[in-house]
């Protein structure tokens, strides 16, 4: 039995007489069989995922506290004050996600004409700076950070000098058909309720930095700087089974499967390429050590992309 | 083992510089799937263009060497487009 397998595992992965002197895996028929494992693999996770019974959902460890903490952080890390985690804020940011699943959209702004500042108002927040991050599909706090930070408006957001209120939400439920969880950071800083809350004809989003025109209080004296910086909305989601968080999702499996892949793939072409040279074969194939260093790559990139997203 | 990169040093530099700008590209925009999967699909050409050019130059081009640098971009696409689709 183990002579069969230790004969398998030389015949796929070591050049000898048996193989023409080149590892099977790295025939060109070998290269086939295992684009076909990666497609095969990759059908059958999403027959798991869409099947009924759940084997497979979205599982996040992204949480409140994680979220305030890193964006404190990146705060801290770049010469600013912390932000507070106001009440009123979360709320916002709840009733933003929970509107994005009732009525099923990913956008700053919803199908019914909601601004992203409507939020605020609906909790009475009155703000004179205001700004909303958004994202999804993250599995984990470092990760939607590190997005959020490589994107120049959303860095933007979270090291703006105006805000002096953070309201976050991480909210599971079924966006667009997928299972999912929303994150929502909504900035701010209040009038100290001497600005009444702006309209929301002039409180369209806008590019970060961008200034909106201000609007005059109705009953109240507007303060002296009465433009309030409308940073972008970003958005973050991840998928999470509502009735079921199980300890993989789609992406993860998937992920492994093709890293695994890879390194065997690898490992392959590394003993090819040992053994060859040393028993100085002579073939007419392609460069191991270019398909060595192609390959690496692709695996450094299996590792670097996630299935987060943010807008 | 490391005959084959002393030699051939400028072809395998060229080679490391497009690695290093798809790796560059990647990390700035790891969100966005269709730029990854249009910037995979634009290296794994650019690869397979290498391998034909350097078998070319060095008088070892043969059609199965073709398919096998092919294969091989595929197989990278095929890795990186099963996670983002």
């Amino acid at each position: 039995m183990f002579a069969r397998i230790a004969r398998a595992v030389h015949h796929w992965f070591a050049p000898h007489h048996t193989n023409n002197f080149r590892a099977r895996l790295l025939h060109n028929s070998g290269i086939f069989f295992v684009i076909g494992i990666v497609i095969g693999s990759s059908l059958f996770i999403r027959l798991l995922d869409r099947s009924s019974l759940h084997i497979l959902g979205f599982t996040s460890s992204v949480t409140v506290d994680e979220v305030l903490s890193a964006t404190n952080q990146e705060r801290a890390a770049n010469g600013l004050g912390p932000l507070s985690l106001s009440s009123k804020l979360s709320d916002a940011a709840r009733r933003k996600a929970a509107d994005m699943f009732a009525e099923n959209y990913w956008a700053h702004n919803s199908p019914s004409g909601l601004t992203p500042w409507h939020w605020f108002q609906a909790v009475g927040y009155n703000y004179t700076y205001a700004g909303e991050n958004l994202a999804k599909d993250f599995g984990n706090t470092n990760r939607l950070m590190d997005a959020w930070m490589a994107s120049p408006t959303h860095r933007d957001n979270i090291l703006n000098t105006h805000y002096t209120d953070i309201g976050i939400a991480v909210s599971p439920g079924s966006l667009l058909g997928a299972d999912t969880v929303l994150v929502v950071q909504e900035f701010g800083t209040t009038a100290g309720g001497s600005v009444a809350p702006r309209g929301e004809s002039s409180a369209a989003p806008r590019v970060a930095g961008a200034a909106a025109s201000p609007v005059p209080a109705a009953a109240t004296p507007a303060p002296t700087p009465a433009l309030p910086v409308i940073a972008e909305v970003q958005q973050t989601a991840t998928h999470t089974t509502p009735q079921f968080v199980s300890q993989y999702n789609t992406f993860s499996v998937q992920r492994i499967v093709n890293l695994a892949t890879t390194a065997l793939f690898i490992l392959a072409l590394v003993l090819d390429l040992a053994i060859a040279e040393s028993q100085k074969f002579s073939r007419r194939v392609g460069k191991n050590w270019a398909h060595i260093v192609f390959i690496n790559v692709i695996l450094l990139v299996t590792t670097i992309i996630n299935a987060g997203r943010i807008l | 083992m490391f005959i084959d990169i002393r030699r051939y040093k400028t072809d395998y530099s060229v080679l490391a510089l497009g690695a290093a700008v798809y790796v560059f590209y990647v990390l700035k925009y790891q969100t966005e799937s269709i730029y990854i999967i249009i910037a995979t699909a634009v290296f794994a050409t650019t690869y397979f263009a290498w391998g034909v050019w350097h078998h070319y130059h060095t008088r070892s081009l043969h059609s199965k060497v073709v398919l096998e640098y092919f294969l091989v971009a595929a197989l990278a696409v095929v890795i990186v487009s099963t996670l983002l689709v």
